[in-house]
């Protein structure tokens, strides 16, 4: 390897490790400032990141437990159709009942009901 | 190189102790390693992106780098390869952020030394001189030139960094020696 002039490389090598030796003032303080804070920055992100993991799962439980009882209201609005008809059954089958249970007298010769069946409505 | 002015001692066993006490949170041990190293750190950037505050921005980078990865750092390579592992890393960032590889490091001169002593203005000179054409070198002789005698590292952690095979590294070296003694000529034979 073909060398340098007699005192180049030695020269090179003192001003390449010279600059290598300056030494900037307060430079550590602000690297252990800067981890500080990139320490904080890392641990709020986490607790963001956990908060957030947090709320999802509320909100997660939250429509789950809502569907339910959505589900609820519908078989409880179904129930309540349900009861609905079957009361106008009761009211149809109700005036039925009494026409049934005014069946018997109907049958039974009656001067009122003779004149009920000859009225001509 | 027996002549050259050696870099701070630097204690491997201790920067291992030292990274064992970062892995565990300890902020005081930080700053010890960051005292122990910064300035080489610092050197290396400030000579492959030409700008003091960059460098510096880059350097605490590398550090911040280096406590995130202190937990996991297994001490198989000296520290300092490591450290300038990272700072070439983010100095390859640096020009893929700006499009561009410079073909000149050097944007700005480097700080003045003492210019009251002689000595120490011509000490200033010379090493401005010096960085002035180390920034002039293509890109790969100057990485290889500065981490091999500014860094002190050996010809396979240099082709370990710089990601290439260590005859390339080889030739980049003897390329940047060529260059270097055409580049100084004028200096030297200046009486």
């Amino acid at each position: 390897m073909e060398s340098l002039p007699p005192n180049l490389e030695s020269d090179l090598a003192l001003a390449l490790r010279r600059e290598a030796t300056k030494v900037v003032p307060g430079f550590s303080g602000r690297v252990v400032t800067a981890v500080k804070a990139s320490r904080v920055r890392r641990k709020i992100i986490r607790w963001t990141s956990l908060a957030s993991s947090l709320a999802a799962c509320f909100v997660a439980t939250l429509v789950v437990s809502h569907n339910r009882s959505e589900d609820f209201l519908i078989r409880q609005s179904q129930a309540l159709v349900m009861s609905d008809d079957a009361a106008n059954f009761n009211a149809i089958f109700g005036v039925a009942d009494d026409l049934a249970i005014l069946a018997p007298v109907m049958e039974e010769d009656s001067s009122v009901v003779e004149e009920f069946i000859k009225t001509d409505i | 190189m027996a002549d050259f002015e050696s870099l701070p001692d630097v204690d491997d066993q201790e920067d291992k102790r030292l990274m064992g006490l970062v892995a565990q949170g300890n902020d005081d041990a930080l700053r010890l390693l960051v005292d122990r190293h910064h300035a080489r750190v610092v050197a290396y950037l400030r000579s492959q992106v030409g700008s003091q505050t960059t460098a510096e921005e880059l350097g605490m980078e590398v550090f911040i780098r280096l406590h995130r990865a202190a937990a996991r750092w297994r001490p198989e390579a000296k520290l300092t390869t490591y450290l300038i592992h990272i700072a070439h890393n983010l100095v390859l960032n640096e020009w893929r952020r700006k499009s561009r590889k410079p073909t000149t490091a050097l944007d700005s001169a480097p700080e003045p030394g003492d210019k009251s002593h002689e000595s120490a203005r011509r000490v200033g000179e010379l090493d401005e001189a010096f960085q002035r054409v180390v920034a002039q070198l293509p890109v790969e002789q100057r990485t290889a030139i500065l981490l091999l005698v500014q860094q002190d590292l050996a010809y396979e952690d240099i082709a370990k960094i710089m990601k290439a095979p260590v005859s390339s590294v080889k030739t980049w070296i003897h390329r940047a020696r060529t260059q270097l003694r055409e580049l100084l000529k004028d200096y030297y034979e200046t009486p």
